[in-house]
């Protein structure tokens, strides 16, 4: 186990998380969740930038306040809101990523860089939003991480650029014993890259599942008043009033699908599920 | 540490145009006055201040939370700020000395050589005892709310003087701060240069040790 959440809690007054995760080797986790869900507060812990209240956090089988600066260098972040300062360039920040750890690969990491097109020697206050979401990913990729926590990686990239993101996680995951801890907005990419999808819902984790059986298993009902009070409704797990009638969410397309076959079946993408999941009622 | 070092290096050398203005203005003001001694003091406490600005740029833009996920430990970071002050003030008051002393040499009425040696250790030891009390502040309260903690603290120490002063009539003090005052005096006087070195020395190791002490204690305690 990389990485794992036992019954995590941090306690905000108005705000308070309770979850638990693992990410296992050889593993791509998602994290998807509105914003305030406390997505970036779950990275938090696991990197040690707050304190749980109560509960475990542990990567790589140790308390993460414990983790040595070796045992740091395993890992590779991308914040959502924080890097180095504004006021550096990249010229000056390999140097200081040569002086943190001992794998960094300073001759790839400025291929890499020119690759994206990314200017050595620019001040990143100089940088797009695109420019700095890139750099975030190249410094985190760049020295022989396992666990990668990823935090809105592809957050104001463009569609060409997310790809060859993704693509570079993809590359990364080649290697055996790796994972992935990744929250994003941006649910095609998570879709694309991810094996399993943690939903987070005001500190809690309100669905976890396989994303193949997301995708394959999941759908939207679409019924008008009539039909809802005849339909079976012991696979639905989310139902919303609508103008037509009611919108449910099933993890039972089939059966719906066989046993109503007149009835109106979507094919929901994660941002469905997700919004079923958040503003839907339970049965 | 090797890493925090050259960030700093890299933030401290962005105000390099800034610095040189500052050490021009220090030359011009010990030129024209009467007292050599003035750029020493005057550069040691640029350079703490240009260590304290560089908490300022890590802080800036949620940049700590990023730093203290790097492999980097708390107390790592407290202790590469602390070896950052000893070189940084150490080095700009061996120059602050070396410029007071071609100064000092072009004067009508230059002063001893024992009193600029004399100046530069008591200008090392102010500026890292003022270090010792704001480098903890700056890392508790952040750069912007640690400049007006330490003016109250400076006026705490300031006012804590001004009422000693007032009260030493009272409760006898007078006579024990005489004694004081003539002991501390006559060690100066009697003292050599390598006993006043190793004095300053002792008691700078002492205030920055406990400095630290409280600094480490800080930062395990800070969320990001």
């Amino acid at each position: 186990m990389l990485a794992e959440l036992i019954g995590a809690k941090k306690d905000y007054g108005k705000f308070q998380l309770d979850c638990s995760f693992q990410v296992k080797g050889g593993s791509v986790i998602g994290l998807i969740g509105a914003n305030g869900a406390g997505k970036s507060t779950t990275f938090k812990l696991l990197l040690d930038l707050i304190r749980p209240s109560g509960g475990e956090v542990r990567v790589f089988g140790k308390n993460a306040g414990e983790l040595t600066t070796e045992e740091k260098e395993k890992i590779g972040v991308v914040l959502s809101d924080s890097m180095f300062s504004n006021y550096l360039d990249i010229r000056a920040i390999a140097p200081v990523m040569e002086g943190l750890y001992h794998n960094f690969d300073k001759k790839s990491f400025l291929e890499q860089c020119s690759r994206f097109a990314l200017p050595l020697d620019k001040k990143l206050k100089e940088f797009s939003t695109g420019m700095k979401a890139k750099l975030k990913v190249l410094l985190a990729l760049s020295h022989g991480a396992e666990l990668l926590i990823l935090d809105e990686p592809t957050a104001g990239l463009d569609v060409v650029a997310r790809d060859e993101i993704l693509d570079l996680l993809r590359d990364f995951m080649e290697t055996e014993g790796r994972a992935i801890l990744i929250s994003s907005h941006i649910s095609t990419d998570l879709e694309g890259l991810c094996d399993e999808i943690y939903m987070i819902d005001q500190g809690r984790i309100i669905l976890k599942e396989e994303t193949d059986v997301l995708l394959d298993t999941y759908g939207i009902l679409k019924v008008d008043e009539a039909s809802y009070t005849s339909l079976d409704r012991k696979y639905l797990l989310r139902v919303k009033k609508e103008s037509f009638g009611y919108r449910c969410l099933t993890n039972e397309k089939n059966y719906y699908m066989e046993n109503y076959p007149k009835l109106t079946m979507e094919k929901s993408s994660l941002d469905d599920i997700i919004f079923m999941v958040v503003k839907g009622d339970t049965l | 540490m090797k890493g925090l070092l050259r960030k700093d290096w890299e933030i401290i050398a962005l105000n390099k145009r800034f610095f040189l203005v500052v050490l021009l203005m220090a030359l011009f003001i010990t030129f024209s006055g009467t007292d050599a001694t003035f750029i020493q003091t005057y550069l040691a406490f640029m350079a703490l201040f240009m260590v304290l600005n560089s908490i300022s740029y890590d802080e800036m833009d949620n940049g700590m939370a990023y730093l203290m996920s790097l492999p980097v430990s708390r107390k790592t970071y407290v202790k590469e700020k602390y070896l950052l002050i000893c070189i940084c003030v150490g080095v700009v008051s061996i120059l602050g000395s070396v410029l007071a002393f071609f100064i000092n040499s072009t004067k009508t009425s230059p002063v001893a050589i024992e009193e600029l040696g004399l100046s530069f250790l008591i200008s090392l030891i102010s500026t890292l005892i003022f270090s010792a009390i704001l480098l903890p502040m700056v890392i508790k309260f952040g750069p912007d709310k640690g400049r007006i903690a330490i003016g109250i603290v400076c006026a705490g120490i300031f006012g804590s003087i001004l009422l000693l002063g007032k009260l030493k009539d009272v409760f006898l003090l007078k006579d024990k701060l005489n004694r004081v005052d003539t002991a501390v005096t006559a060690f100066v006087d009697g003292a050599g240069p390598v006993v006043m070195t190793a004095a300053t020395v002792l008691i700078c190791a002492a205030v920055l040790l406990t400095s630290y002490f409280f600094s480490t204690r800080i930062m395990q305690k800070k969320e990001f």
